[in-house]
């Protein structure tokens, strides 16, 4: 016999990947008693945007990683255009477009914490 | 310097609109009603137990086929609608019974016009109005989509947000990532306009229903 009990707001545990979010963060989790085995629950055709919340989280992941890259890189093209005034603002505006996309991206990223606590 | 400030206005815009979608989601969300489950009788989950009975859903696997009632085996003390004890054939199954009522039914339409349906699309019928099944599914596959376009607009905000990182100070790329953004918006306010003369045409508006 088997039947499972189901914690509402409590996803499964693990399947950690350097920080990433689990596509099934959001989704409810239901536990065998006694083998412990927790599977992820779909139960309304709503779970779905909870799906693709999580798949955003991850997107949002992707985003910040890029930025943070392309000023790194923006600023070593700045440390290397040695003065020539058209490498420098070319370097410049690669830092201005990393930040700007940034800024984009974590205003999202904010929206999609508070809106799928919302949806469930 | 102006290319500068352009682009601060431009986030500053791009935030107004992320706002008015949260803004959007809330008022949507806080409309639907609380996902219905059945209350255990169980001396370990319950009303005064330790675990709080409004928090937790309980289900056991049984058949949920279209057209039959789903019955939970009767040996699952757990099962919503049944009480602890008894001894009776554990139906194979992988997933627990559905929660839309204590058989593990949903159900689409209300009155004498109730139909049966095999996943939970957000009907909300049996709600102890009069509504036509037809109606009450064109409803919830309408809250259903509305529900997507705020995270799909979000989804693809953050998609042009890292095109305008990846930009590189090339004007090419950063015209795409700002027709992208432009793109969001016009459709973000297509869907509030289409919501808003859908909300004033239907009579009691699709989420009160």
């Amino acid at each position: 016999m088997t039947y499972l009990i189901r914690i509402l707001g409590a996803s499964c545990p693990g399947g950690d990947f350097f920080g990433f979010p689990k596509w099934y963060k959001y989704l409810d989790g239901a536990t065998e008693p006694l083998s412990h085995l927790c599977t992820p629950q779909i139960s309304s055709i709503n779970d779905i945007y909870l799906i693709v919340a999580a798949v955003i989280e991850m997107l949002l992941r992707v985003a910040a990683l890029l930025a943070v890259g392309f000023v790194i890189y923006g600023g070593v093209e700045y440390s290397i255009s040695q003065g020539e005034p058209e490498r420098t603002s070319r370097a410049r505006k690669t830092i201005i477009n990393a930040l700007v996309g940034l800024a984009i991206s974590v205003t999202a990223a904010a929206v999609v914490a508070f809106m799928a606590a919302r949806v469930k | 310097m102006s290319n500068i400030k352009h682009k601060i206005i431009k986030v500053g815009l791009v935030i107004v609109v992320v706002m008015a979608t949260v803004v959007m989601q809330s008022t949507t969300v806080s409309a639907l009603p609380p996902i219905p489950f059945g209350c255990p009788d169980s001396p370990l989950i319950g009303p005064g137990s330790p675990i709080d009975c409004a928090s937790i859903r309980i289900g056991c696997p049984g058949s949920t086929q279209q057209g039959q009632v789903a019955t939970p085996p009767t040996n699952c003390p757990y099962a919503p609608g049944l009480s602890a004890g008894g001894s009776g054939p554990a139906a194979g199954g992988s997933g627990p019974v559905s929660f839309g009522d204590s058989t593990g039914k949903y159900y689409c339409g209300d009155g004498d016009q109730v139909v049966n349906v095999a996943i939970d699309i957000g009907c909300k019928g049996k709600g102890g109005h009069i509504l036509n099944p037809i109606t009450d599914a064109a409803f919830a596959i309408i809250r259903f989509l509305s529900l997507g376009v705020g995270l799909i607009i979000v989804g693809s905000m953050t998609f042009a947000g890292i095109q305008y990182s990846a930009s590189r100070g090339d004007p090419k790329a950063t015209a795409a990532a700002i027709g992208r953004i432009r793109s969001n918006v016009v459709a973000f306010l297509i869907f509030i306009f289409s919501f808003a003369i859908l909300n004033f045409v239907i009579p009691q508006g699709f989420f009160s229903s």
